[in-house]
């Protein structure tokens, strides 16, 4: 269950208590509770928030994610799922950065792009995403989504935008509802995700 | 023995004509304490304030501020010349320049049609009083006629300059004093880089305090081109600006509909980043991918180029400033304006012209 994502040492004690109340809401299959319990245990919390997101990926299917050490200027992206060709930087940004995924989340993802195509640390191509995970979705009038299309029209890159709460819907399908989870459409998202999936 | 024109008493007008037969054929800009002003008859004096009518070294005239660069854009309309506001016009006529305000820019001082506006031993600059009382006369009340016949005269003169050294000393005031005042002043760093490009022939528009819609910091123009601009000069966010510079290329392209090819993207700063910050490693990806050759301008470039009275076209741009990870020496790009830059300027081979080595 939840429990198993918590294989970072450092994440405190009292977190791991919370993560036994959200195992609790899982096993009752109360997918709003489990999102909202889960969203407030980890709003305080940075590097457990990218630790958890790096989780929640594997487990509803991205084999390999990694997730970049504190510090690594030359490797710019947050994280990064990778892949024989399809690999997809990631730029996350944790509830104590900011509450909702921003214009500067955005910029980030369409650098993390540009430095994955032209340094080659994993292989992929133009045509796969580069995602902005945070806490929530940003609100219409931010240009935020203004932001992602000028950046398709010009570069013509996809930039996708992930919030934990659709995050941790998917993973409640995966875990609990053992149902598929399209990677398919995250492979090439572009804007938000599209929450009636979860 | 060269008298020097006293203002009249305080609370009358005062301003200078130029006598009839008196036609300045040169002006010199010198960083030795003393700007000159030849005359056709080959007598050269010291300059000074003539108090003009439109007071080109206080306010930029609104046909230099009020231009149409790009439809929309919410621009900063402050017309003054001087950043940090150091310029106060008098009631009796005549400016003064505040010495605790000044940050040694020389912006004024290419502004000021007699060479009025000098260096001064404490660094700063300072109005001077026009000496030689041969070639003015001395107005009681104001003359517009006469007024606006010398400042022409004065415009058709052509402008030299001597610069005999760029101290360290100048170059560290200046930075020093900056940040000192962009604690207090919000759009210091944005009018100080729209001022310097319009004194050096570059056509712009700042963004307006506030604007979040339209991101850009400024947006320049030359011949057929369009440069979308960031500047980051006393924050800390030197990688931010790539990201930037890429977020005011999609909107011009996206929302504007301005070709690709038709946009200069440029990035202002102070001092160059160390090597192994990244910075130059993601202009030379950002070129890679994109296409977008990235161009820079340290600050004291501009404060160069003002200094010495050059104009940058299109093909400055297109041929020059660029900066990667296989350039990073901004020596070369100056020396092109300014061939002796390396002897005259003590900070060649610093953070002002490349990454701390």
């Amino acid at each position: 269950m939840l429990k198993k994502l918590t294989h970072n040492n450092h994440i405190a004690e009292k977190v791991v208590t919370n993560l036994d109340r959200l195992d609790v809401l899982l096993e009752n299959r109360n997918m709003e509770e489990f999102k909202h319990a889960a969203r407030r245990t980890f709003h305080d919390y940075t590097i457990e928030f990218y630790e958890l997101i790096g989780d929640i990926l594997k487990t509803i299917g991205f084999v390999n994610v990694k997730i970049t050490r504190e510090g690594d200027t030359n490797n710019r992206m947050d994280a990064v799922i990778i892949e024989a060709k399809r690999s997809i930087p990631i730029e996350i940004k944790s509830p104590r950065e900011v509450e909702y995924i921003n214009i500067k989340s955005v910029r980030q993802a369409l650098e993390n792009k540009i430095v994955l195509l032209s340094r080659a640390f994993y292989p992929t191509d133009g045509e796969i995403t580069s995602l902005a995970i945070g806490f929530q979705y940003p609100n219409t009038r931010s240009g935020v989504f203004e932001l992602l299309d000028d950046i398709k029209k010009t570069y013509g890159f996809n930039i996708g935008i992930i919030d934990f709460s659709d995050l941790l819907g998917l993973y409640y399908k995966s875990e609990k509802l053992a149902e598929e989870i399209d990677l398919e459409s995250i492979y090439y998202l572009h804007g938000k995700y599209n929450a009636k999936e979860v | 023995m060269l008298k020097k024109f006293k203002p009249l008493k305080p609370e009358k007008y005062w301003a200078l004509v130029l006598n009839e037969g008196a036609t300045p054929v040169e002006i010199n800009y010198s960083s030795s304490f003393l700007n000159t002003i030849l005359f056709e008859n080959g007598s050269r004096i010291g300059g000074g304030c003539i108090n003009c009518l439109d007071k080109p070294c206080w306010q930029y005239n609104s046909h230099e501020i009020d231009i149409n660069v790009l439809s929309g854009f919410p621009y900063n309309n402050d017309r003054r010349v001087c950043p940090s506001d150091a310029i106060q016009v008098l009631e009796e006529g005549g400016v003064e320049i505040v010495a605790g305000k000044c940050i040694s820019c020389g912006i004024c001082v290419q502004r000021c049609p007699s060479g009025g506006i000098k260096y001064n031993s404490e660094g700063i600059f300072a109005v001077g009083v026009m000496e030689n009382t041969d070639m003015f006369t001395q107005l009681k009340a104001q003359d517009s006629e006469l007024q606006q016949k010398t400042m022409s005269r004065f415009k058709n003169a052509s402008e030299s300059v001597s610069v005999a050294k760029i101290s360290r000393v100048w170059a560290k005031y200046f930075r020093d004093k900056f940040i000192e005042i962009s604690h207090t002043q919000a759009d210091l760093e944005h009018v100080l880089v729209r001022n310097f490009l319009l004194n050096i022939g570059i056509s712009n528009q700042i963004s307006a305090i506030g604007n979040i819609d339209i991101r850009f910091d400024f947006i320049a123009t030359t011949g057929d081109f369009l440069i979308p601009g960031e500047s980051e000069l006393v924050g800390n966010d030197i990688l931010g600006l790539p990201r930037r510079i890429l977020d005011d290329i999609a909107v011009l392209h996206s929302r504007y509909n301005i070709p690709k090819d038709s946009i200069i993207p440029l990035l202002i700063l102070f001092l160059f980043p160390r090597k192994r910050s990244d910075f130059y490693e993601v202009l030379t990806d950002i070129r890679e991918i994109t296409g977008f050759e990235v161009k820079v301008f340290p600050i004291h470039f501009l404060f160069l180029l003002n200094l010495f009275n050059v104009s940058l076209d299109s093909e400055d741009f297109l041929e020059n400033f660029i900066i990667n990870k296989d350039t990073q020496d901004y020596g070369e790009y100056t020396k092109r304006y300014i061939s002796d830059i390396e002897t005259i300027d003590d900070n060649y081979g610093t953070e002002l012209y490349t990454f701390e080595k």
